[in-house]
């Protein structure tokens, strides 16, 4: 990027949850990034992280940063309905964008995003962090080296400790658009290929919450691929045991898994068995490592120039797809995939 | 003590020894008094290695033995209905190996004459005797988990069998000959099926199109009371049996079903590995002899069966739903039969 010291100069776009474990990894841990500015509408809370960080400019105006000549990335943690404007504007500012998923919930939007950042030819970055994860990280490498043939039959097991806050989930564009679409890019990373049909069935099985908002907590998702391999994912919003995240990849010569990890990896046995740790709570503490990963592709890719290792159109598909399984469930019939794009 | 009963067994293929082979040698209070097998030379063979003293070509001709008291129909599936209704009419109590039947017409048509004769009846459904199922029931039973929401069953067989034993004419295919076992579990767990959608392919063995089957299957199910459920059926898990059966509940979670098979871990500079499960004798064997010494007792004592044929219609029923869903790839509703 011709800087000095060849860092690449990013600034951060919300500092609310997401955003402060970003701010967090860019001011300490990539090595490659400068953490020039913050951005939040709201005052005290910037003024907090910023000072939390060490990071001494901050805007309230995310305009105020993509229009700074010495930043070179955004790193965009706002919400979701707020996403669309901000990707044009900075895109058209020659700044590169790492946006939060899911990208928009509007499909005619994504595509619009697609077409400016091309055009205007900067890379964006979708944050599916998952990808960055050891654990399917290994999955991964270890399918792409042939270890189990052709992945035949991908399994995703996916659910939460708890469900979000009421005002949450109302925005959130319900389960399959803010929780499963995390596993519909899962499935299409491992599985290398495009989910072609998806057929769904989601209730309100265990909250009366999600009744209120026209929202499932339950929901069993089959997935028919381009190549003709198969998956199933079942999520839960409320998993009392804690965070289950589990993959399985069923091949022609064998089978890959990951269990869930654990704090500690201790056993006690007793008169009533043998008992160990629960799953790590929740996505803070058990996808830190991939949040900071995801970072360092980021910057490591914008600044040698090389493609973004997930693109504007993996954050399409993922949508396309959860739009087509909520489809699915509302009528009752296999979607294809297609129908929603 | 009352006497001990005199059984039959009819099939003796892969499975049906099994059964003979526990009747013959493990349950004590049972007779194995006759083998049949319409393959020559079989039965005769059979049972002058376990000294059975009476063998059969024609499954007739056991019923027709005044002295056998039971018999154990362990043939393929195509021939269930013919031999269950003459072994009805000649007042032998019954143990049927699933599926039922091919057709629920022929099932309600076996039962019905099961029925009027008044006949004793029970299902083979092996996984119902499994030390690890019988424990999960129990547990769910006791409300450890709650009310179940969500099931997740897997049966993954290490190859495919011979192609004339899958031909869907014989065995009903992969949905009905494999998936009736996850299907009579997930019964058994959270209770009867309201609607079932399946996809699946020949994935591993293009072969499996040439009789109109598939090797791999995912059957989503939804429950009478809400709950979903999703079963995957394979017939090439290279590295061995896979059966595993997940529940979630409204209080927590429970998993039947293990990969190693001997309890060795092996430790070296390549990695930490050990044994699979290598087949479904390795991990049901003494479920399949819980199961038959299960069905003795019943029938010596009076009691009725442990898996009924209702049971059996059940299972079928779902079995058909989804092999009816995947052909012409939509959701299907069971009939209430």
């Amino acid at each position: 990027m011709g800087r000095k010291g060849g860092k690449l100069r990013v600034g951060v776009l919300g500092v609310g949850r997401i955003g402060k474990i970003h701010t967090e990894n860019l001011v300490a841990r990539v090595p490659g990034a400068e953490l020039a500015i913050l951005a939040d509408v709201f005052p005290e809370e910037l003024k907090t992280v910023a000072a939390r960080r060490g990071v001494s400019r901050t805007a309230s105006d995310y305009k105020d940063v993509i229009n700074l000549s010495d930043i070179d990335a955004v790193v965009i943690c706002t919400p979701t309905n707020t996403h669309f404007q901000i990707i044009l504007d900075a895109a058209a500012a020659g700044k590169h964008i790492f946006c939060e998923k899911p990208i928009e919930l509007s499909i005619d939007k994504i595509k619009t995003i697609n077409q400016t950042v091309e055009k205007c030819g900067v890379q964006l970055m979708v944050g599916f962090n998952r990808r960055f994860d050891p654990n399917f990280s290994k999955l991964r490498e270890m399918i792409e080296a042939g270890r189990i043939g052709q992945a035949q039959v991908l399994r995703i097991t996916s659910r939460d400790p708890g469900p979000p806050p009421e005002n949450y989930l109302r925005a959130s564009g319900g389960i399959f658009l803010d929780m499963t679409i995390h596993d519909f890019d899962m499935a299409r990373s491992l599985m290398a290929s495009d989910i072609k049909e998806v057929y769904a069935k989601a209730d309100v099985l265990v909250d009366p919450v999600f009744k209120k908002v026209h929202d499932w907590d339950t929901a069993v998702v089959t997935l028919t691929f381009d190549n003709g391999a198969l998956g199933t994912i079942d999520n839960s919003r409320k998993a009392v045991y804690g965070y289950d995240q589990r993959v399985e990849v069923f091949g022609s010569a064998g089978m890959v898994a990951v269990k869930n990890k654990t704090p500690d990896d201790h056993v006690c046995l007793d008169r009533a068995g043998a008992h160990s740790s629960l799953p790590l709570h929740f996505f803070l503490e058990r996808y830190a490592e991939s949040y900071l990963n995801e970072m360092v592709a980021f910057v490591d890719a914008v600044k040698d120039g090389k493609p973004v290792p997930v693109t504007g159109k993996d954050g399409l598909m993922s949508v396309a797809i959860g739009l087509a399984a909520t489809k699915s469930v509302k009528e009752n019939r296999p979607v294809q995939v297609a129908e929603a794009l | 003590m009352k006497a001990r009963l005199n059984v039959g067994v009819i099939g003796l293929g892969r499975l049906g020894r099994v059964y003979a082979e526990d009747l013959a040698r493990h349950v004590p209070t049972a007779n194995l008094i006759a083998v049949a097998d319409t393959r020559e030379g079989v039965a005769e063979s059979f049972a002058g290695e376990y000294g059975v003293p009476r063998w059969y070509q024609h499954h007739s001709d056991l019923l027709n033995d005044k002295d056998v008291a039971a018999v154990a129909v362990i043939t393929p599936t195509n021939t269930h209905k013919q031999i269950v209704i003459e072994a009805a009419s000649r007042g032998k109590a019954i143990f049927c190996e699933k599926p039922i039947s091919l057709s629920l017409a022929d099932a309600e048509e076996m039962l019905d004459v099961v029925e009027s004769k008044g006949a004793f009846f029970q299902m083979g459904f092996q996984r119902r005797f499994d030390a690890g199922y019988i424990e999960a029931k129990k547990k769910i039973g006791d409300g450890v988990i709650g009310t179940p929401v969500l099931i997740s069953l897997t049966s993954r067989d290490p190859f495919a069998p011979p192609l004339e034993f899958c031909d869907p004419k014989a065995s009903g295919g992969l949905i009905v000959d494999m998936g009736i076992h996850d299907f009579d579990l997930a019964r058994m767990f959270v209770g009867e099926v309201r609607s079932v959608y399946a996809t699946g392919g020949a994935l591993a063995y293009p072969e499996m199109k040439s009789i109109g089957d598939i090797d791999n299957a995912l059957v989503n199910l939804v429950f009478e009371n809400g709950p979903l459920g999703v079963v995957q059926l394979s017939r090439n898990a290279v590295f061995g049996y896979d059966i595993r059966t997940e529940i979630w509940g409204t209080k927590g979670s429970l998993q039947i079903g293990y990969f190693r098979h001997t309890p060795v871990l092996v430790m070296t500079k390549e990695g930490i590995s050990h044994d699979v499960v290598p087949h479904f004798m390795q991990r049901f064997e003494k479920a399949y002899l819980a199961q038959i010494q299960d069905f003795i007792v019943n029938v010596g004592n009076g009691r009725g069966p442990s898996i009924s044929g209702a049971d059996g219609l059940a299972a079928l029923q779902i079995s058909l739903a989804a092999t009816e869903s995947l052909r012409q790839n939509r959701p299907v509703t069971l009939k209430v039969v």
